[in-house]
């Protein structure tokens, strides 16, 4: 799950990009509200953690051009003044969460994934496909509820065609949710985990539209 | 109706005394009238008549004063009340105010109240701006520690969950860079609460002191590949002050110039006498204050936006207390060669 972090201060910002890290998120980071806009128009996003206090273009300005360019992605913000208007201000601006500095990071990491399964209109923490059932929290996958032992980008290429289940994604978009910026995009990478994730689980879970990308069936 | 206290009293006395008199006048002839009719009637001997009416004159000529002094008192003692009645609004007014409202007061008053209505107008606008301005800095406060806190925390949970040694340490030196930025905001604060009060003031030789922290300063500024040097001392000036505080202030303004002039560059401190003033100034060919930013510069945690510089924002606002403790002028222009920034404190001798 690809998340675009906005966030002008720079240890704060190194912290929550290796937090995210740690829990499979992958992380863009922005340090002010022009290149956060730039990023947004630019590259879709899963999630979205922004600071309200940044430079240049403020968190709420973000926002509101985000909200009024009909993008609907889950946004969090972070906020380090705890004035109720504040946070009323933002959530009315249109974030769906937020969070007064300092905050705990697994309390960020469980509000992320709690923004990202109501964005895809599930209440089951658990990603549940027949006989597959992904656990976005744990990083576990299980297949007839026996364990399956799945390297970190694998899991991410199950997760986010899981997530979308029913719904052919192209390589670039899977790729989008395996690599943030600066990172090399390795060719061929997206074939291979496709190829791994056969032999571990079964053959028929990720069906090749051809010419087109993957998919994991709505229904088994 | 509320034109003039004075116009207000004199109305209301003239008035009631008027009354009172033509009250007491009017009763006192009739009176008179009645009785000296009913003795001449009743047909009394002379010598008696003239006794008794020598009396009755008497005893009415008293009657004004018995009756006239207690009506008199009773009208001015309501009247001064009716006459004072704005003040008494206007004190319940002053009374029901919310701390935080900076209206001005809207009560019809006479003319000798208006300038103490202006006074406390002026006095309650100030109020609110002093209440806004700590909110401010309260928050700002707040936002200041609690980002640096949210950093350490995060990155030492990080630490906890690192999956090897090298992610482990990482977000450990992280934590120990965000506790020193805590500890500087804090020592920082700290400094600001104490220079609420001057203390005792000596005599000190500022070219002595800025030759000496600039010695001091010298090996972090070769470090940062930065020329520092000192080109005047004014030699054997001396100003009163504390040497504490001032060197508290030639730290800050040097601080901030190695924090923001690049490797390559160059900072000059002087000190110079001209008539009546010592002149401290620090000037370097960094990026300088943009001229519309630099009233800004002396708020408290305002960092110049866009210079990736970590630092708290306070530095400039604690050299200008420190300036104001000393008297001192303080400002902000062009350092060297018509670039980056020139402070320059100007301290009556």
């Amino acid at each position: 799950m690809r998340i675009l972090l906005a966030e002008d201060d720079r240890l704060l910002g190194a912290g929550i990009r290796a937090g995210l890290g740690q829990a499979g998120f992958v992380v863009d980071w922005a340090e002010d509200g022009d290149s956060a806009d730039a990023a947004l128009a630019a590259q879709s996003y899963d999630a979205v953690v922004l600071d309200l206090g940044l430079p240049k273009r403020d968190g709420m300005a973000v926002l509101r051009r985000l909200r009024s360019a009909s993008n609907t992605v889950p946004v969090l913000i972070l906020t380090a003044r705890d004035a109720i208007a504040d946070r009323v201000g933002g959530l009315d601006a249109g974030a769906d969460d937020y969070l007064v500095k300092p905050f705990d990071l697994a309390e960020l990491q469980a509000r992320l994934r709690a923004l990202l399964r109501r964005a895809r209109g599930g209440a089951d923490p658990m990603l549940r496909l027949g006989r597959l059932a992904i656990d976005p929290a744990a990083r576990q996958a299980t297949l007839d509820q026996n364990p399956v032992e799945l390297s970190a980008r694998e899991f991410a290429v199950l997760e986010r065609l899981a997530a979308n289940a029913g719904r052919v994604l192209s390589k670039a978009q899977i790729e989008d949710g395996l690599y943030g910026w600066g990172e090399e995009i390795e060719s061929n990478a997206v074939e291979v985990y496709v190829h791994h994730l056969r032999r571990k689980l079964f053959p028929e879970v990720i069906r090749t539209v051809r010419g087109v990308g993957y998919t994991i069936p709505a229904a088994f | 109706m509320h034109g003039s206290l004075r116009s207000r009293l004199m109305a209301i006395l003239s008035a009631s005394i008027l009354i009172a008199w033509l009250a007491t006048a009017g009763f006192t002839y009739l009176d008179a009238r009645r009785e000296i009719d009913a003795m001449l009637s009743a047909g009394m001997p002379s010598a008696e008549l003239q006794a008794a009416l020598a009396e009755s004159v008497a005893a009415h000529l008293m009657h004004p004063l018995l009756i006239a002094v207690p009506v008199l008192g009773l009208v001015i003692w309501l009247s001064v009340g009716w006459g004072l009645a704005p003040l008494r609004v206007l004190a319940s007014q002053v009374r029901a105010r919310d701390p935080e409202d900076n209206a001005p007061l809207a009560v019809p008053v006479p003319k000798e109240v208006k300038p103490l209505v202006t006074a406390l107008d002026g006095l309650f606008e100030r109020v609110v701006d002093l209440i806004e301005r700590e909110r401010r800095f309260t928050a700002d406060a707040a936002h200041e520690m609690r980002t640096p806190l949210a950093g350490i925390r995060t990155h030492a949970q990080v630490a906890l969950a690192a999956r090897d040694d090298d992610e482990r340490r990482a977000a450990l030196s992280a934590v120990v860079v965000g506790t020193e930025r805590v500890a500087h905001l804090v020592e920082q604060l700290l400094m600001l609460a104490r220079l609420e009060t001057m203390p005792v003031a000596g005599a000190v030789d500022v070219g002595g002191l800025a030759a000496q922290m600039v010695g001091e300063w010298s090996a972090d500024a070769a470090r940062a590949g930065i020329d520092l040097g000192v080109t005047e001392t004014a030699a054997g000036a001396v100003m009163r002050g504390d040497a504490h505080l001032l060197s508290v202030l030639l730290r800050n303004l040097l601080e901030n110039a190695l924090h923001y002039v690049p490797a390559g560059g160059r900072i000059d401190v002087a000190v110079r006498r001209d008539a009546g003033t010592l002149e401290l100034a620090v000037l370097d060919d960094g990026p300088g204050i943009p001229p519309d930013e630099r009233p800004k510069a002396f708020d408290r945690f305002h960092r110049g936006l866009g210079t990736g510089i970590d630092g708290c924002g306070l530095g400039l606002s604690i050299v200008a207390r420190i300036a104001e403790l000393h008297g001192a002028g303080i400002t902000l222009g062009e350092g060297l060669h018509g670039r980056g920034l020139g402070v320059r404190v100007r301290f009556p001798v």
